[in-house]
């Protein structure tokens, strides 16, 4: 057995260690002061060409609306992960879950224009779905393969499985098209924006924002303020807060741990379901749209730190503004660089955001448990 | 446990390995020639395979019945190739060899990294794109196509070491994000970069992909030598999956080399415990790196195998879903078990493809579900059965990961060698003296307690 350590190639050994001297000496504050210093050259080098420009409003706007989804989808990933210790690659399926409930209400009142109170009803049923659909998950996937002491990777082999098995189940039900939430006419607030950069520096226009932004917005920052309530004050919240810290302890002092895992896979999925149905009040949904808010919500769980609600809060704003802005950056790069299609990289900004946080800072910005 | 009631069933009935095998070939002969219903013959064959799996004897080591199984199913398998070759089913039957070849690749690059080293890789795709862009990219611009199949697979390995060295250090499930994530910016590199649209002739193409991809050895199998001195039945297709099978042979030479040299020992060690493999003074990091390059050797193999089934490549063939589907092979096949990849992607491809056979509007399960759905949501498309496909995957998957997480082909023990003979493995019925010895201490030890 000691041969085989003589007989490696010296050379790789070699950049091995230079990349481990490298990972000793980097520090996380370095590369971000780093980066901000090279936007900063980068954004007076765009306002100088005049071809730079950012829309504040319909940044504000459009950044809130994408965190609010980001949000609800990584609270209820962040808490599952946290207390069972495995990363659930079914939680975006409960989104999708959400959003054709709302469909279904849709189709079942005939198409007939939702009133206000509808999109309340239609929050309230995505909720309960979602959060029903991730107890079967539980009971027919997880706990048994839980009972046997399986490793998180079988567990996580088993959640894109299950996810697998929701996501085609909806397929058989809706097909694999698209579907939408159909309003009678989508309805805009005006008001006016406020431009920067570009050939005349500073100029507003008139941008309609749409009302299910806000709708997403504000319903979002309620469920969490409710969330953040019922985990700090009631005795319910405080059972879960000791669950997801040490089960075994939990269940010692006479917690009912089974019903606290039950209840949090609701508010977990629960929580997926209100920002798909947030999601498809505004936009086409089909069965894989689930997935493409998977990672991002995993770049937000973990940047936040895993079982942080309030880290998963700063996350999805930093990663929802970042997204955002990155946007004006790629479509004014596309001219210099003479190419197009450069905009479509803004998909992948959280992903490479993601690996960064978990090279440089694993545990995330707020490394903590559910109670901070 | 499911097993053990199944046994306890059959158990006045049972009967031996080769008996069952051959009823089985009786069976699906009698059924194709007197019937003429293939499928049914099929299932049924199935069946019999399945009631042979069951037979667990005693009498027989662990590696023994493993081989009979891989013996049973590869038999089976030609065995339906040859009967269905007059049949409408001819063509299923190339596309599903072609398929496996592919799903084994795979499967053996994850029973390295997974199996052999413990390594969570769900980022299988991401080596495959690599090896399958830089094959078809290279032989797209007049490279030789076995130079190009060996810069592909390279280039896999070099990819792989580089994200190995960066990212394993992570935990489990942390690095199991992020190579899932490095699939999908691939991906997405794939879909915008013009660098990486190419179709022989012409380097501006206005869709993502590449095209025209050559294959290999077409012009040896154009040259009609084949086609005269072999079967008449042999079409490129066919041919193209031999070719892979010839590559899945080497490939599992090299596996079974390092499987069973004492780096291979070493490497298992890591997979149970990493920490006591590093305090006894081995560089786990390292053979870590190694071992993916040369998972990313193999799976850029299985991505060159890809370019040429396709002769296309696109950012669809590229989705996550492949990585699922290898993993599905792989602990169908039991992980940690070479042989075992070749019986679970042969099992997984079947159980995949073979719902396409089922695919007839008018069949009674189709009509019923359709009417279901319909009544369930009346404005909904006919039911595609590549969503129930999938919906079986999973389902098979998460049966398997439950009731049976060692596979079809369970790990074989490592029996070390003393003295020239091999120690007896653990719980065979063949008891050393020694055990024996004690059983009987235990059995007095016993009665002196009834005594007190």
């Amino acid at each position: 057995m000691d041969k085989t350590e003589t007989e490696m190639p010296s050379s790789i050994s070699r950049i091995i260690d230079k990349y481990k001297d490298f990972i000793k000496t980097k520090d996380a504050s370095v590369i971000f002061y780093g980066l901000l210093v090279f936007l900063l050259v980068i954004t007076i080098i765009g306002f100088r060409s005049q071809n730079l420009t950012f829309n504040i409003t319909l940044l504000i706007f459009a950044s809130l609306y994408i965190a609010a989804i980001y949000l609800c989808i990584s609270l209820g990933l962040s808490m599952t992960y946290k207390l069972l210790d495995f990363a659930n690659f079914a939680h975006a399926e409960y989104f999708i879950i959400g959003a054709y409930t709302a469909i279904m209400w849709n189709m079942i009142n005939d198409y007939r224009d939702p009133v206000f109170m509808d999109i309340f009803i239609v929050i309230v049923l995505g909720f309960i779905a979602a959060g029903l659909v991730a107890i079967l998950g539980d009971i027919l996937v997880f706990k048994p393969l839980r009972k046997l002491n399986s490793s998180s990777e079988t567990l996580m082999i088993s959640s894109i499985g299950w996810g697998i098995i929701i996501r085609n189940v909806v397929s058989v039900f809706f097909g694999a098209g698209v579907v939408y939430f159909r309003w009678v006419e989508t309805k805009n607030i005006r008001i006016k924006s406020v431009r920067v950069g570009g050939a005349d520096f500073s100029t507003s226009v008139v941008y309609g924002l749409n009302v299910e932004y806000l709708i997403a917005i504000l319903v979002t920052i309620f469920m969490v303020i409710a969330l953040f309530y019922v985990l700090a004050k009631t005795k319910m919240g405080k059972a879960l807060r000791a669950t997801s810290d040490n089960i075994s302890l939990a269940e010692s002092s006479g917690i009912k741990t089974d019903r606290m895992i039950n209840i949090t896979w609701f508010i977990g999925g629960g929580l997926a379901g209100v920002s798909g149905v947030l999601f498809g009040l505004s936009s086409p949904i089909f069965p894989t749209s689930g997935f493409i808010y998977l990672l991002p919500a995993f770049a937000v769980v973990v940047l936040g730190g895993i079982g942080s609600l309030k880290g998963s809060v700063v996350a999805a704003v930093i990663i929802a503004f970042s997204q955002n802005l990155s946007v004006s950056y790629l479509s004014w790069l596309e001219g210099p660089l003479d190419r197009s299609g450069l905009i479509a990289y803004q998909r992948v900004l959280p992903f490479v955001i993601l690996i960064i946080v978990i090279l440089i800072k694993p545990q995330g910005l707020y490394g903590g448990d559910l109670d901070e | 446990m499911s097993k053990l009631s199944i046994n306890k069933i059959l158990d006045p009935i049972r009967i031996d390995y080769k008996i069952a095998s051959s009823i089985s070939f009786a069976i699906m002969i009698l059924f194709t020639f007197a019937i003429k219903n293939t499928l049914l013959a099929i299932i049924l064959n199935a069946i019999a395979l399945v009631y042979i799996y069951i037979q667990n004897d005693q009498n027989y080591t662990e590696k023994t019945v493993n081989n009979i199984k891989l013996l049973a199913t590869v038999t089976n398998f030609l065995l339906a190739f040859i009967i269905l070759k007059d049949t409408p089913y001819s063509l299923f039957m190339v596309e599903a060899l072609l398929f496996i070849v592919f799903y084994t690749l795979l499967a053996l690059s994850l029973n390295v990294g997974n199996g052999l080293t413990g390594i969570v890789n769900f980022g299988v795709v991401a080596q495959v794109t690599v090896g399958a862009v830089v094959t078809g990219l290279l032989s797209v611009r007049g490279m030789p196509i076995f130079f190009a199949f060996i810069w592909g697979i390279l280039g896999a390995a070099i990819f792989s070491g580089l994200i190995a060295m960066t990212t394993l250090r992570l935990k489990d499930d942390y690095f199991a994000i992020v190579s899932i994530t490095i699939g999908e910016i691939f991906r997405q590199f794939l879909n915008t970069e013009p660098s990486l649209r190419a179709r022989p002739g012409s380097n501006k193409l206005t869709t993502p992909g590449i095209l025209d991809i050559p294959q290999p050895l077409a012009g040896f199998y154009n040259s009609t030598l084949i086609n005269i001195a072999f079967f008449d039945w042999m079409n490129y297709r066919l041919f193209l999956g031999f070719i892979g099978a010839f590559i899945v042979l080497i490939a599992l030479l090299i596996v079974n080399v390092i499987y069973y040299s004492p780096y291979g020992r070493l490497l298992k060690s890591i997979r149970e415990d990493e920490l006591v493999t590093n305090v006894y003074g081995k560089e786990v990091f390292k053979y870590k790196v190694i071992i993916m390059m040369i998972s990313g050797l193999i799976a850029g193999a299985g991505g060159a195998m890809l370019a040429w089934i396709f002769l296309v490549i696109t950012p669809e063939n590229f989705l996550p879903l492949t990585t699922f589907f290898a993993w599905t092979a792989f602990i169908i096949g039991g992980r940690g078990n070479n042989k075992g990849m070749i019986v679970g992607s042969i099992i997984f491809v079947l159980l995949q493809r073979a719902s396409r056979l089922l695919d007839n509007a008018d069949s009674l399960f189709m009509r019923g579900l359709n009417s279901f759905v319909k009544f369930a949501n009346p404005e909904a498309p006919s039911v595609s059965i590549s969503y129930l496909q999938l919906i079986v995957v999973g389902a098979v998957l998460i049966l398997f990961l439950r009731f049976s997480p060692r596979g079809m082909l369970p790990e074989e023990a490592y029996r070390p060698e003393i003295r020239g003979k091999k120690l007896p493995r653990a719980g065979s019925q063949a008891k050393s003296v020694q055990t024996e010895e004690l059983d009987n201490n235990a059995q007095t030890n016993n009665k002196g307690d009834n005594n007190l």
